[in-house]
């Protein structure tokens, strides 16, 4: 009782105290698709039993001949859906170790203007040819709602939670609510757009606000998407009312373990719901929270909610984790997590990024997940490198690791199979999706801000974000507000690292000094040939010194070359990067030392970006001597069993 | 047991000549290694910076570019290396043999070695029957723990499979010092009673089994040497700058110098456990002898 009236209080003082922002919200968020759902949850059973009420507007400009739902939750529901065909093995695993852990959601009733309409419903596969998918259905309506229209379509339905996978389910206690009640697709240039769940794509819907009603065991501890408006209990159950405006999904978590620490930040009220053996991390949650909040809104935008509910999953939990939802967020960490080992903060912060890229500029996942994951996995590396410095993610036992390292290592798993812009489940894998929608992205943007500047690139998301908050961009949306923003037409590069699949490689092939002598041979003196002449050495030492840099890749950039000679001396030279090979030229007295090119972060190799004219060894030294003494003290190691 | 220990260090010191044969041993393995990482090294880091700046500068860039762009060669070096190591582990059987006869016979390195000749078909004996001991508790202990876990999956405590993961630790890391110390004791008591692999391992079995209030105790205290010179190595370690040629090469001394003090700490290991086997004895088989015995 003590933390829902802590609760009330905070929430009261967040909805007073941040005009600023709700008054922005309210302004902002069209109402397409506005939810009032009464549930209850059978914590026994892992069902939720729900009655939904949804008012849909159609603010297109073609009339809607019919409607079509999401049932997300049908994936779970056998081995034939398309997502576990999609999962493969690996779902063979998961269902080794849960053989009765399926879950589904039925539709019990379906009213328009009190009609039951729920024999008409038909289920469709938009994506693929699976005629078992059971994820999307179709509803034909008696007569189209023009443009404008609005329709009230009453719900009756029953979700059966499966044992926790992708996002949703239930592991002991702990419950993760997410994708749980039928609910539209995005209605949008006369088509429907309601993809099947698949087992690499997300969500897309559109905005509206919720009203949620939930009725639970009384010792649940629930977070929630949006703001809780009541709580009142009953014997053994409890009603808490939830409220959301200005969002698109609505989600929530119960477990009785959960402890609640409550913190308020420049009007943000940030409601950690924290497994009890995790305590001892929550300051490492809250702050990783506020230095995102702050970043953001220095470098973004404002942050509009009132509320975000961070979520610590419960054991054996772990797949709802590191998940985004409308002003809710999963992170996730272990009992003993090292300081060096900063995965409750990199969470924290990408799940926040997310209020951003996913939450209020809500780009269509299925189809464009790079304008989420790899937007938010840019900022969220700048922010973790300005936080936390040199080895931002991970520093421990002398590695460090800061976010351009992630990137790479997670890009260059599979740098060329797909482009950027390519739909979720047509990635070659699980992690080609992951390289390039997070990382590639992430480096495309960190090459961004070597040629812009950072400053530029900052004002220019920061352009974008205003312009498409509450709205559904396209990938052609982002690239024209950047052409708007920095004044540049950037398309020569998007169009290379968006739309192809090649790759950008930059090497310093050749660096050489040659020494030059005199004259020597039959000089011509008109059209007479002259005495042969011995070529002499001058007397200061003359070298031509030759750096070749070579482009291996498909991607043109621009990029700089620095010259390093034996006396100390640099030059640097600019090259268009647009021919195979560039070769510099020099004669002096010095002898080029080493030639560095100064290419870009998505550089898939940074090796060859540079070159010697002779290779050092020292380095060499260090390196091999200490696998070698690491070597023999595992032979220690090994011949003392 | 403290008599054994204390023993067992005087024996190491004054077997020191066999402590240097040992270590000459582990220095040849670390350089062949060095030799085969610096092979790759060199043709993967080309004429690139990095073969200057990792002296200063341990990037991790550029691990995971040799990583990213060279790993099938880098799969040459594992192979070389887990052949290398295979060589130097058969070795190891012999030099352990040499080793065992050096702390229970006066005589001189070079029959030590040749002792060692001698024992190895025993000693090899003795060695896959406790590793093959050793191999047998991991997968117990593996498969029991991934048994518990999955029992234990619908388990609201969070701890359960921490604590299943730890004391599994615990208990494989305790059996294989339980088979360490039958194997060292089987090998003293074949040199001893010149008896055949599988006795002298089921004679330690029982012996350690027995007796283990001494055996395992001496274990665990020679254990903890171990441990504490590696607490040194590691506290000395952390004063040298390791980012000039000059750092570089103090703490790679500084590591050949904790390979030859644990070379020292496994001879006084088998002094130490000889001692304790011979006290159980009785002095009528293990009074070392003063003759410089040659090899049969």
């Amino acid at each position: 009782m003590r933390s829902v009236v802590t609760s009330l209080m905070a929430a009261a003082g967040v909805v007073l105290g941040l005009g600023k922002g709700t008054r922005a919200l309210e302004a902002a968020a069209p109402h397409v698709a506005n939810y009032r759902i009464e549930a209850t949850y059978d914590a026994t059973a892992h069902t939720v039993t729900g009655h939904e009420v949804l008012t849909w507007r159609n603010t297109t400009s073609d009339a809607a001949p019919d409607l079509y739902f999401h049932l997300y939750l049908n994936a779970f529901a056998n081995n034939r859906s398309s997502f576990v065909r999609e999962a493969g093995e690996s779902w063979a695993d998961w269902l080794e170790l849960h053989p009765h852990g399926w879950g589904y959601i039925v539709v019990k009733s379906l009213h328009i203007g009190g009609t039951e309409l729920s024999d008409r419903i038909r289920f469709v596969h938009p994506d693929d040819d699976n005629i078992d998918d059971r994820t999307v259905f179709r509803l034909p309506l008696d007569t189209p709602l023009p443009p404008g229209g609005v329709l009230d379509v009453e719900i009756d339905f029953v979700a059966q939670l499966p044992k926790l996978v992708a996002r949703s389910g239930y592991a002991g206690p702990f419950a993760f609510v997410a994708q749980w009640f039928p609910k539209i697709g995005v209605y949008d240039d006369g088509h429907w757009n309601c993809h099947q769940y698949h087992l690499n794509t997300e969500f897309f819907a559109d905005f509206g606000s919720y009203d949620v009603t939930l009725t639970l065991p009384r010792e649940s501890v629930v977070g929630a998407t949006g703001v809780l408006q009541e709580s009142r209990e009953d014997g053994t159950t409890k009603t808490l009312h939830f409220t959301a405006d200005g969002v698109h999904d609505f989600a929530w978590a119960a477990d009785p373990r959960f402890q609640v620490i409550e913190q308020t930040v420049d009007g943000t009220l940030f409601r950690l719901l924290l497994q009890p053996n995790h305590r001892a991390q929550a300051a490492r949650f809250l702050r990783a929270a506020q230095s995102a909040q702050e970043r953001y809104q220095q470098w973004i935008g404002r942050y509009l909610y009132p509320q975000l509910t961070i979520v610590d999953p419960g054991p054996g939990g772990a797949a709802a984790g590191g998940m985004e939802y409308p002003t809710l967020i999963t992170v996730g960490t272990t009992w003993w997590m090292p300081r060096g080992l900063r995965l409750p903060e990199f969470l924290t912060v990408h799940e926040f990024g997310h209020q951003y890229w996913y939450g209020m500029v809500a780009n269509n996942e299925f189809e464009e997940a790079w304008l989420d994951e790899g937007v938010n996995s840019y900022v969220e590396g700048r922010i973790m490198d300005s936080v936390h410095g040199p080895g931002s993610y991970v520093d421990l036992f002398g590695l460090r690791m800061d976010s351009l390292a992630l990137q790479r290592l997670e890009y260059l798993q599979a740098p060329q199979y797909d482009p950027i812009v390519r739909r979720a489940w047509h990635f070659l894998d699980r992690s080609s999706y992951g390289a390039i929608s997070y990382g590639k992205t992430a480096l495309v943007f960190d090459t961004l801000q070597a040629y812009l500047g950072k400053d530029v690139l900052q004002r220019a998301l920061a352009a974008y974000f205003q312009r498409w908050r509450f709205r559904h961009p396209r990938g052609a949306d982002l690239l024209a507000s950047m052409n708007e923003s920095t004044g540049q037409d950037l398309s020569w590069y998007f169009n290379q690292v968006i739309s192809g699949t090649g790759v950008l490689d930059y090497a310093v092939t050749r660096v050489n000094a040659e020494e030059l002598h005199g004259n020597g041979g039959y000089p011509f003196t008109g059209g007479e040939v002259g005495a042969e002449v011995i070529p002499q050495k001058p007397v200061e030492r003359q070298y031509h010194n030759e750096v070749v840099v070579e482009r291996l890749g498909s991607v043109v950039v621009p990029v700089d070359v620095h010259i390093t000679f034996d006396d100390g001396s640099t030059t640097g030279e600019h090259w268009d990067g647009r021919d195979r090979w560039k070769r510099f030229e020099y004669t002096g007295p010095q002898r080029v030392e080493w030639a560095v090119v100064d290419s870009p972060p998505l550089d898939v190799n940074w090796l060859n970006n540079s070159r010697m004219r002779a290779a050092g060894t020292r380095g060499i030294v260090r390196v091999a001597g200490r696998w070698g003494f690491w070597f023999q003290n595992l032979m220690y190691f090994l011949t003392g069993l | 047991m403290g008599r054994a220990y204390i023993r067992g260090f005087v024996l190491a010191l004054r077997r020191w000549p066999v402590v240097l044969v040992l270590f000459v041993a582990s220095l040849l393995a670390g350089l062949s290694f060095t030799a085969a990482a610096w092979s790759w090294l060199s043709l993967a880091l080309g004429s690139s910076l990095a073969t200057r700046t990792l002296l200063t500068d341990l990037n991790v860039q550029i691990f995971i570019d040799l990583f990213m762009h060279h790993r099938e060669s880098l799969g040459m070096l594992v192979l070389a290396g887990s052949m290398l190591a295979v060589a130097f582990v058969v070795l190891g059987v012999w030099l352990n043999a040499a080793a065992i006869a050096s702390v229970g016979e006066e005589i001189s390195a070079s029959n030590c070695l040749l002792r060692g000749i001698q024992l190895y078909p025993t000693y090899l004996g003795l060695w896959a029957l406790s590793n093959g001991c050793m191999l047998a508790s991991t997968v117990a202990v593996f498969l029991s723990a991934r048994w518990l876990t999955r029992w234990t999956a619908e388990s609201a405590a969070e701890m359960t499979s921490y604590w299943i993961v730890a004391g599994g630790a615990v208990v494989g890391a305790l059996l294989w010092l339980f088979f360490a110390t039958v194997h060292d004791h089987a090998r003293i008591r074949s040199w001893g009673a010149g008896v055949g692999a599988v006795r002298a391992f089921a004679w330690a079995l029982a012996y350690v089994a027995r007796r283990q209030r001494r055996t395992l105790p001496l274990a665990v205290l020679l254990l903890g040497t171990s441990g504490a010179l590696w607490a040194v190595y590691q506290g000395l370690s952390h004063y040298l700058a390791t980012n000039s040629a000059f750092g570089v090469t103090l703490s790679l001394l500084s590591g050949e110098a904790l390979l030859l003090a644990r070379m020292f700490l496994r001879v006084w290991w088998f002094g130490a456990e000889t001692d304790l086997q011979q006290g159980r004895e009785g002095a009528a088989s293990w009074v070392p002898v003063a003759i410089d015995r040659p090899a049969a």
